[in-house]
């Protein structure tokens, strides 16, 4: 079992998932493959509760952080302006087809 | 394994990490495990004021398959030997 | 996967509030269907083929698996608390159960077909002895031993079973795993039962699929009283009679045939289960009977309300059971069971149960196969017959970045032949590349000092001779020969040269090499190619792609070599050498040339020399310097094939010079005997256009390289022993042919001024070579002295009729670099005044190491004998 994750068991750590979600948790388990069993699980932004336990499977995780603030102290930001919502690991080109589309009409009028 | 044999090579170094999300993280590569799943210390969000959700996060563990690019500097990388590794592995993958 | 009501769909819902609400009503069921959405956009983890084998794959869940598991319409009284454990089951229990579901066509009847207090933890029992010792029961019990006949007869009912039910009862059943694993294929049965049995007071409609399920016991589903006809306790207890004692009587059985030291742990204790199984908690003990993760407590044992039967019910076989036992006998029996527990006892197994789902709360995460597999993947990590194989590129990394050879000889040795051999580390990142030529350099100076010291004892014709050339020498003795009575020597034959006496002794020196037929109808074609396209010449040597392939090929075999030399076996350079294709006649040009166009093939050129026998070099160096008119480098270094090179082919031309040039000169100075240095410089004087060749810097490296190293050996010879006249006339005859190759030509080894301004610009540009001097970057200018080195080294090993040809043939050159010297110092600015003179002593240096082979020297804008 890689342990790398070992460092961060039963601490509260920052996941970020791979569609663009943002949560604190503290980490009770996981595996090889990264699924990762979490409790009191709050919104990183917010601070709303999302689940007191829930398992995460390892393909959606991106990362996870050790955070070092106290568990009290909210960060600094979600006060006054708008977070920039954390993009997703899927890049998606919006309309792609369209743009194929494109090229297509582009490729036949040649 | 060549690339897990690699970036232990890199330990201790300071690479930056270009996520799939296209956070930028840079810090110490501390250790990193066959999945090349990586771990960083002392991290530092190159674009942190677009994306401050890892304020406060100095150690962090990286999914090795949301890693888009590890950039590296030149002088971390010894292309020969890599190249040598490379013709074993193929080699070794022949036979 | 969402069993917690996280809603993995979060970004398009937004924070939240919906996901709160849920989350603080746990009992109400969840819709499958708002969790599902988006999970099937995941890619398949590589991972996930264990998933298949953990958990069985015969049965796609579909969109309509209900992780619910029902809705709690339950109407037998049981009062689903104490076991409400709906977290810490193991997702593998969950999967496992969804097959059975389906299959047994609870599908419809899902909603009344499991009781919402229903436990899925794996247990911990399994693994272990405690939490069977938590579920004691209370009453004594009667032992019922089975005879060694019944085992017998069960097994085969089960193996029949298990053939049969692989169609029928396992359908949707996920594929059972190998023996040796913590459970056997009968692991899936008690859940099946312990299903049926929960549901059934409430769920008579269930029968069919429970018939299905029971014939591994060997239980023919029309045996089994159609529904409705029994009252439902009835049918409950035959079920539950006839279910849990197959589930028994198998696990009893199969442990045995399990090797693992589960089952044997279980099998120990078989005779517990079967004394102690009539309580409450019989169906915790049937788990424990059962040796499979994926695992069913029921809530309602838990709770004191047995619906099973009494262990005489349990122990025998079904068919066994139901003719011994009357009906009435086994209502009352049951009846029985329940009375005993007593208010307090409820309470206790209530706090008992509390415990347990505690201690399992998270247990079965991982199932033992994946501890196993990951404690092998660990020690594979670990134990490893050969790192450098496994782990090739970090062993060798960090022996090189340790900066030395640490430890054994033997691990240091591959790390040498980086270190040392190889011309990236010498040249490449940290130095520039010019140890070659520095090395070959102080063989020149060498020979020069040995040659300054020499009794002059012919100086006065000799100063004649300078001075008729130079016009203006200030020797004390003046124009005493005129220009018109300089020796040019006699033109000779060709052929009639080469096949000389000497120049066979010198052949046959060369051990065996040959020289004849072979080489000679290739080198036909030669040096007729006027442009850098090289093409041309791979395709005369196999093409491109075979050129590459052969690279390749020498590679592997130099790897595996280095390999044997790590484990301190003996290294047999047969193999390599066949894949250098030096003696390969099939094409025009010898492939091994065209190896040399690649920069990976120069590369390994210095670890292929550190295989080779001396043989083996030295025929390698003869084909080199036979067919070196087709080497791309030198085409490429040549200013008049290549008059603009680009930064790249200076780089190449770099490479070259520090790696291949590097190991010449070292083979000829530790290794080489006289007559095969000049064996090798036939070679190259006999097959090749040395006019053009010693247009390219490369060439005149090379020529250089060699008659230097004659002229030290000589020298050194001359001390000591005797050169024997076959050797000297070898030399003189080939020094002539050299000569006379070069003569009239002499002063075309300068390029132009168009192309040393190119190279410095191109190289100041680029990246810096060893092409341009200077102190500073925006000062460079072009390095001659590899020219001065090449004259001076001619001049050296010849007579005085050869230096005059010399000296006449580039008094311009001379004259020049004087010239350019002292205009450098006067027109610059003060400022610039440092970089001048630094310019300025090197022009004078590099030319006074031809002069003072005849014993003169420049300095000061003149020319004036060397004291």
């Amino acid at each position: 079992m890689s342990p790398l994750l070992k460092d961060f068991l039963n601490k509260r750590i920052v996941v970020v998932t791979t569609d663009g979600q943002c949560v604190k948790a503290v980490l009770e388990g996981f595996d090889k493959s990264t699924n990762l069993l979490l409790s009191d699980v709050q919104d990183r932004v917010s601070g709303d509760v999302v689940a007191s336990s829930y398992l995460m499977r390892g393909n959606q995780v991106v990362c996870c952080g050790l955070l070092e603030e106290e568990p009290s102290l909210q960060p600094d930001f979600g006060a006054e302006s708008v977070i920039t919502q954390l993009k997703d690991t899927k890049n998606i080109v919006p309309d792609e087809h369209l743009i194929w589309q494109r090229v297509w009409g582009m490729k036949a009028g040649k | 394994m060549l690339f897990f044999s690699f970036f232990k090579t890199l330990v201790d170094q300071e690479v930056t990490v270009e996520l799939k999300n296209d956070i930028e993280l840079k810090g110490t590569l501390k250790s990193v495990d066959q999945f090349l799943n990586l771990k960083l210390d002392n991290i530092s969000c190159s674009n942190e004021s677009k994306y401050p959700h890892l304020s406060s996060v100095r150690n962090i563990f990286i999914r090795g398959s949301t890693v888009r690019y590890v950039y590296l500097n030149k002088n971390m990388v010894d292309t020969n030997l890599l190249q040598d590794a490379a013709r074993r592995e193929a080699m070794s993958a022949r036979k | 996967m969402s069993f917690f009501g996280f809603d993995t769909s979060l970004p398009n819902q937004g924070k939240g509030a919906g996901r709160e609400k849920r989350t603080a009503t746990p009992d109400k069921p969840l819709d499958f269907d708002e969790t599902y959405q988006g999970l099937g956009e995941y890619e398949n983890e590589e991972d996930d083929y264990l998933n298949n084998e953990t958990f069985g794959n015969a049965t796609d869940l579909g969109t309509d698996f209900d992780f619910g598991y029902g809705n709690g319409e339950i109407n037998n009284g049981a009062v689903p608390t104490a076991a409400q454990v709906d977290h810490g089951r193991s997702y593998a229990s969950a999967a496992t159960t969804g097959p059975a579901v389906t299959n047994t066509g609870y599908a419809a009847a899902a909603p009344h077909s499991m009781d919402e207090g229903m436990d899925f933890t794996p247990m911990e029992s399994l693994w272990t002895n405690q939490p069977m010792m938590m579920h004691h029961p209370q009453q004594p019990q009667h032992p019922q031993v089975l005879s060694m006949e019944e085992l017998e007869r069960q097994q085969q009912q089960q193996q029949v079973g298990v053939s049969h039910g692989q169609q029928q009862a396992y359908m949707g059943m996920p594929p059972m795993p190998p023996m040796g694993y913590g459970y056997a294929p009968q692991a899936f049965m008690p859940q099946a039962q312990v299903m049926p049995g929960a549901a059934y007071p409430s769920a008579p409609q269930g029968m069919p699929p429970q018939g299905l399920a029971l014939p591994p016991q060997g239980m023919p589903p029309q045996s089994m009283p159609p529904p409705g006809m029994a009252p439902p306790q009835y049918q409950q207890h035959t079920l539950a009679m006839q279910q849990q004692p197959g589930a028994h009587q198998q696990a009893a059985h199969l442990a045995p045939s399990v090797v693992s030291p589960l089952a044997q742990q279980e099998l120990q204790q078989s005779p517990h289960l079967v004394q102690k199984a009539a309580h409450p908690a019989s169906a915790a003990v049937s788990d424990f009977a059962t040796p499979s993760p994926p695992h069913l407590i029921n809530s309602k044992s838990a709770q004191g309300q047995p619906r099973l039967g009494s262990p005489s019910q349990m122990a025998p076989s079904s068919q066994d059971s139901r003719e011994s036992t009357p009906r009435g006998t086994r209502r009352g029996s049951m009846r029985k069971h329940q009375e005993p527990l007593s208010q307090d006892d409820f309470k206790r197994l209530q706090v008992r149960q509390a415990k347990v789902d505690k201690i399992l709360r998270h247990s079965g995460v991982m199932t033992p196969r994946d501890k196993d597999f990951i404690t092998r993947y660990q020690l594979s990590q670990i134990v490893t017959d050969d790192p450098y194989n496994e782990d090739f590129y970090f062993q060798v990394y960090k022996i090189i970045q340790r900066g030395g050879i640490v430890g054994e000889s033997n691990k240091g040795l591959i790390a040498r032949a980086y270190l040392e051999h190889s011309g990236h580390r010498l040249g490449g990142r940290y130095k520039r590349a010019d140890v070659a030529l520095q090395r070959m350099q102080s063989q020149v100076e060498k020979a020069v000092t040995v040659a300054k010291e020499r009794p002059q004892k012919n100086r006065e014709n000799f100063d004649g001779a300078k001075e008729g050339v130079l016009g203006k020498i200030s020797s004390a003795k003046n124009s005493k020969a005129p220009r018109r009575q300089l020796q040019i020597p006699q033109q000779r034959d060709e052929d009639e040269d080469i096949s000389s006496s000497a120049i066979e002794d010198v052949v046959e020196s060369l051990n065996g090499v040959d020289i004849s037929s072979s080489s000679r109808a290739r080198r036909r074609s030669s040096y007729a190619f006027r442009s850098v396209d090289q093409r041309a010449v791979l395709s005369r040597s196999g093409g491109r792609k075979f050129v590459l392939s052969l690279i390749e090929t020498v590679y592997a075999e130099v790897l595996d070599l280095e390999a044997l030399l790590r484990s301190g076996k003996e290294t047999d350079s047969t193999h390599l050498w066949e894949s250098l294709h030096i003696a390969d006649d099939a094409y025009e040009v010898s492939p091994f040339i065209s190896i040399l166009s690649f920069d990976k093939g120069v590369k390994i050129m210095p670890r292929i020399f550190n295989f080779l026998s001396k043989e083996q070099k030295l025929k390698l160096l003869y084909c080199f310097f036979s067919e070196l008119s087709h080497l791309n480098i030198i085409v490429t270094s040549s200013y008049k094939t290549n008059p603009d090179p680009s930064d790249s082919q200076l780089k190449k031309i770099e490479l070259f010079q520090s790696v291949f040039l590097k190991i010449i000169v070292s083979f000829l100075s530790s290794s080489a005997e006289f007559l095969e240095v000049l064996g090798l410089l036939l070679a190259l004087v006999k097959n090749n256009n040395v006019s053009f060749i010693s247009t390219s810097k490369i060439g005149l490296n090379l020529v250089t390289v060699l008659i230097s190293r004659a002229a030290l050996i000589k020298q050194d010879v001359s001390r000591g022993s005797v050169l024997s006249t076959v050797e000297a006339s070898s030399w003189n005859e080939i020094y002539d042919k050299l000569f006379t190759a070069l003569e009239t030509k002499l002063a075309a080894v300068f390029p132009p001024e168009e192309y040393t301004s190119r190279v410095v610009v191109t190289s100041s540009n680029g990246t810096p070579t060893s092409a341009t001097v200077g102190q500073s970057s925006g000062h460079q200018f072009y390095d001659q002295s590899y020219i001065w080195q090449f004259l001076a080294s001619l001049a050296l090993s010849g007579k005085l009729n050869h230096q005059r040809v010399i000296i006449d043939e580039i008094r311009e050159e001379i004259f020049g670099t004087i010239s350019r010297a002292e205009q450098l110092v006067k027109n610059v600015p003060a400022e610039e005044q440092q970089i001048a003179l630094y310019q300025r002593d090197k022009l004078y240096q590099d030319l006074n190491l031809f002069l003072n082979v005849m014993g003169l020297v420049a300095r000061d804008g003149e020319i004036s004998e060397l004291k």
